[in-house]
């Protein structure tokens, strides 16, 4: 099933935590709603399950406009970041609650809400477990259970709330693998909520990146890597240099010092230039456009890190290949391989696309 | 025993941890409790022990004591239920809801704790008599409240509200309100999820709150004798009748129907915290 969000605003009392999101889900698609804490996407995501009343805009479930359905009968699995399982009952118990609360003529027997239980626990790995009360259990596994308990209703659509959150890093990269499994084998379109970028990159088909109630950008994870939409997106994924240039002539001038951008640059004025650490090419200093002091350097993890000082309190980190050490108050010439220039004027210039994808939505 | 620490399940005696403290607080515990509760209670015993076993039970088994005995614990366990179905109810507003005034309605629920019973006893009686506020519309409808066991019912229900709700309360707050979103997704009605996933969760407190309330109904003298009328047979408690043998100098009858008093409260406590336990062990995984 496909969900489309049309103008979607809700607001808190004075609080506006979404204002006018338009969000297009395809059907059977992993999409990842990502955002830094108050960006709006565990509401846009309670919004979709009906946990919340929008104070304007749409949900179209398919065709149907599902906006005023209630909660109950919108057909929503719904995994609750702390999990919300019900402490009092098994782990059977709490699978099958979905089952057993069907009303009378609806209700399947007693022996196939067993049989479904046994099934789930099985898809689950937890077989066996199933007489367990969920405190008997680890992090993990009763984040499993949770996901069980939502699959039983046999739902339309599966909505985790930062499905992850609470467990640690090891079983996390676990879980996050074994719910790709799950997504492919149950071809469910899937909406999960997540602030760790590393999540939504490696496990969605597609990312919301999501900033003070606004849509900032929707793309794979090459597009929001490699084509940030917005200086937001640059800075909120992955590392990024954002410099306050001075556009003219072609060329971006910090300070004192200035980078060619190439002839087809024409606009004027002012801007921000990102370049990502390891985009930097480096060469002598003498013949360099950008030159640069290192004042420290830090060894971290696969790579190596750099702190470079351009003029007077700016200073920004470069990535260097592990072996390659720089000797701290060296200076070095700085050019940028690759870079984006967001323009006040609102222009986005990046010499590595030649043309601006479809999926763009800023 | 150190050495076989590692499995305190195979002790009787626990092993209590590295931290010390555990055999000093343990004997004053035990010292505190004999002093306080025990003592007294042991000189009843030995009072009452001095009329022999037949002239214990020619006081205990005389029909008027018989008829206060069941009016005391049958009118302490009905206000004590009362109290468990609408003190929950007041917990739950007090816990779920922001209302303007909520902190004094919040205050005014300790109040039957704070106030002197007697005082509480005079209040219920004005406004229960014939002549009393409600007492007047009540006699229109042919009902008559003060000097009857509705009357005692309604004294008993007035002091045992706090004690479930201020044992509920916390349970409740505590209570993740993401579960009633997990049923409701799960299809759930607003009344099944109240049935099956609310309340489960806080009846080990409601027991604990209704075993209170009721202690503390048996035990009630104060506001209760304004507002029975004390017929004898009719609406005469118990700790009434304790008193009335204590002021006619019959020491040792005082002490027989106090003594059969604290057995049956003893064994019902006792049976009150066995459910209890039961329920914990049924609904407590939280």
């Amino acid at each position: 099933m496909d969900i489309r969000v049309r103008q979607l605003a809700k607001e808190f009392n004075t609080f506006r935590a979404l204002h006018g999101v338009d969000v297009d889900i395809r059907s059977g698609e992993l999409l990842a709603l990502l955002g830094p804490s108050g960006s709006g996407k565990t509401t846009l995501l309670r919004v979709i399950a009906g946990l919340e009343e929008p104070t304007g805009g749409q949900v179209f479930f398919d065709d149907i406009d599902a906006t005023s359905i209630p909660v109950r009968e919108r057909g929503v699995g719904f995994v609750f970041q702390n999990y919300a399982l019900f402490k009092h009952m098994t782990v059977a118990r709490n699978i099958g609650f979905g089952l057993e609360a069907r009303p009378k003529g609806e209700r399947p027997s007693r022996a196939a809400i067993a049989a479904r239980v046994a099934e789930l626990l099985d898809f689950v790995q937890l077989s066996g477990l199933g007489g367990r009360y969920p405190a008997q259990l680890s992090g993990g596994q009763r984040q499993r259970v949770a996901l069980a308990r939502a699959l039983a209703v046999e739902p339309k659509v599966l909505l985790l709330d930062e499905p992850f959150g609470a467990l640690d890093a090891k079983v996390r990269k676990e879980l996050r693998k074994w719910l790709r499994l799950i997504h492919d084998k149950t071809g469910l379109t899937t909406v999960f909520v997540t602030h760790d970028q590393d999540e939504a990159l490696e496990l969605a088909d597609r990312i919301v990146v999501l900033n003070k109630g606004l849509v900032e950008q929707i793309g794979s994870a090459d597009d929001i890597y490699d084509r940030p939409a917005s200086p937001f997106v640059y800075d909120f994924i992955g590392d990024a240099v954002g410099l306050e240039v001075e556009v003219a002539d072609g060329r971006a001038t910090i300070g004192t010092q200035s980078i060619p951008l190439g002839l087809h640059v024409h606009d004027r004025g002012k801007g921000r230039l990102y370049v990502r650490p390891h985009h930097w090419q480096l060469s002598e200093a003498d013949a360099a456009h950008l030159v640069g002091t290192v004042i420290s350097q830090r060894r971290s993890g696969a790579e190596r890190r750099a702190e470079v000082e351009i003029a007077a309190h700016m200073s920004f980190e470069i990535s260097l290949e592990p072996g390659q050490e720089i000797a701290t108050g060296c200076r070095l010439g700085l050019a940028p391989k690759r870079w984006r220039l967001f323009t006040a004027s609102g222009r986005v210039i990046d010499p590595g696309v030649s043309r601006v994808p479809e999926d763009y939505a800023i | 025993m150190s050495a076989t620490a590692g499995s305190p399940s195979l002790h009787r005696w626990p092993n209590p941890g590295i931290l010390p403290g555990f055999g000093l607080s343990l004997g004053f515990t035990l010292l505190y409790l004999a002093l306080i509760v025990l003592l007294p209670l042991a000189a009843l015993a030995v009072k009452a022990s001095g009329l022999g076993f037949h002239g214990f039970w020619a006081i205990a088994a005389d029909p008027r004591v018989v008829a206060s005995l069941k009016l005391s614990f049958g009118i302490s366990l009905l206000a004590a239920a009362i109290n468990a179905v609408f003190g929950l109810l007041v917990a739950w507003v007090l816990v779920r809801y922001d209302f303007p005034g909520k902190r004094i309605v919040d205050a005014i629920v300790d109040l039957p704790f704070a106030l002197p019973t007697a005082v509480a006893g005079i209040a219920l009686a004005t406004l229960y008599a014939p002549k009393g506020w409600i007492g007047r519309i009540a006699e229109v409808f042919g009902l008559k409240i003060a000097y009857t066991p509705v009357g005692i019912a309604i004294a008993l229900v007035f002091i045992g509200l706090p004690f479930v709700v201020r044992t509920v309360q916390p349970v409740l707050a505590d209570l993740d309100q993401e579960i009633e979103e997990a049923a409701a997704t799960l299809g759930a009605s607003r009344f099944l999820t109240i049935r099956r996933v609310i309340l489960p969760p806080l009846i080990p407190a409601v027991i604990t709150g209704f075993a209170l309330a009721f202690a503390r109904g048996v035990g009630e003298y104060g506001s209760v004798i304004f507002i029975a009328g004390n017929m004898p047979f009719v609406s005469e408690i118990t700790p009434l009748l304790v008193v009335i043998k204590l002021e006619g100098f019959d020491l040792a009858g005082a002490t027989c129907i106090a003594l059969a008093m604290l057995g049956i409260s003893f064994v019902m406590l006792l049976a009150i915290n066995m459910a209890q336990a039961l329920s914990r062990r049924r609904f407590g995984h939280v």
